[in-house]
């Protein structure tokens, strides 16, 4: 049976304030010894799922440098420090980004992005009945969203947007 | 339209054999300066969900330090520099972790594993007629324990424990093939 590890001894590899490092000295419960192990710090991360009344997901267009590309995606965004109102960081990064506002949101997931080198967890959030005026909206994917929302729609079959 | 941003300049800011930290100066199309960007450099990873012919999937048990916790999940990993392509480095993977190997292994998806501050890609594999008939080789700090979960099971991704954005992905990938392709659905 795995066992967590003991953690021997960690210090902070590297901080600034936009990403933290730190480097932990672990013991297996067989007694190994992991010697190097980085953990990539970061806040909680929120992923929003806008659908529209008219059953159009609201997506961003947006350079990302690590990919070198224009890609287009989910709104979404990193929490503060402390902050733990997940619909609240949802709320604010969907009309940071997108000018939206949603009628209500439903928790639908939360997972890991890396749990094997990374500290935080990634909230999923479906917001419903998303509204304002003057813009235009595109379809396209971003899979464990899309993965949660099919998983609620299912349970959910009445809030299943429908073209109309 | 949005433009991609202007690379100005860029250093290692964290280097080992682990990690390396890459951290830009960019410019953005309106003069805007974007300073310090950093990037986790990575190497292409694999997801595989392998499936046995009466319908389970192999899953492991791991501890992973960076949720601090013991997880449930699929296997993966990194490309190895040997590793001539994804096929190569799937088959490796699963047959490393696991000690399963697959009959059929199919590509079902591509996707950044986080395009914000990583610059690597995962690949998707489904992975069809598993069966344990391979060797288990774990390196020196993997601790890996393989079991089998129905795959409907497994499909509602609601176990307790932590969960893995990858993972769900992943499942994500493996419905939509299953749709496209329902004889390869396991009974």
């Amino acid at each position: 049976m795995i066992k967590p590890w003991k953690i021997l001894e960690s210090h902070q590899t590297f901080r600034d304030q936009y990403l933290g490092v730190r480097t932990d000295r672990c013991q297996r419960e067989d007694g190994h010894i992991v010697p190097t192990y980085h953990v990539i710090q970061q806040t909680p991360w929120v992923t929003i799922l806008p659908v529209t009344g008219g059953g159009n997901l609201v997506l961003v267009r947006e350079y990302r440098h690590a990919a070198g590309k224009v890609m287009i995606g989910l709104p979404g965004g990193v929490s503060d420090p402390g902050e733990t109102d997940w619909v609240q960081v949802a709320a604010r990064e969907l009309a940071e980004e997108t000018g939206y506002q949603a009628r209500e949101y439903r928790a639908i997931g939360t997972c890991y992005p890396n749990p094997a080198i990374q500290d935080n967890e990634l909230h999923f959030y479906l917001a419903l009945g998303c509204f304002i005026d003057g813009l235009s909206t595109i379809v396209m994917t971003h899979a464990t969203g899309l993965f949660y929302a099919e998983r609620y729609f299912q349970k959910h079959p009445d809030l299943r947007p429908v073209a109309p | 339209m949005i433009k991609p941003w202007k690379q100005r300049s860029n250093r290692i800011t964290f280097e080992d054999q682990w990690l390396t930290v890459r951290s830009y100066e960019l410019e953005r199309p309106d003069g805007t300066i974007v300073e310090p960007f950093h990037v986790i450099e990575a190497r292409e990873w694999v997801c595989i969900c392998a499936l046995t012919d009466d319908g389970n999937v192999v899953t492991i048990r791991e501890f992973r330090a960076g949720a601090d916790q013991v997880t449930l999940g699929l296997v993966g990993g990194g490309c190895e520099t040997e590793d001539s392509d994804t096929v190569v480095a799937a088959h490796r993977e699963l047959e490393e972790e696991t000690g399963y190997r697959v009959r059929e292994l199919v590509e079902i998806g591509r996707a950044y594993a986080n395009w914000a501050n990583q610059n690597n890609q995962i690949t998707y594999f489904l992975g069809i007629g598993a069966t344990a008939s391979g060797q288990q080789k774990l390196d020196a700090n993997e601790e890996i324990e393989p079991l089998l979960m129905p795959y409907e099971e497994f499909l509602k991704y609601d176990f307790e424990g932590p969960k893995q954005t990858h993972h769900a992905a992943a499942l994500f990938y493996v419905e939509r093939y299953f749709k496209a392709h329902p004889e390869k659905r396991p009974k």
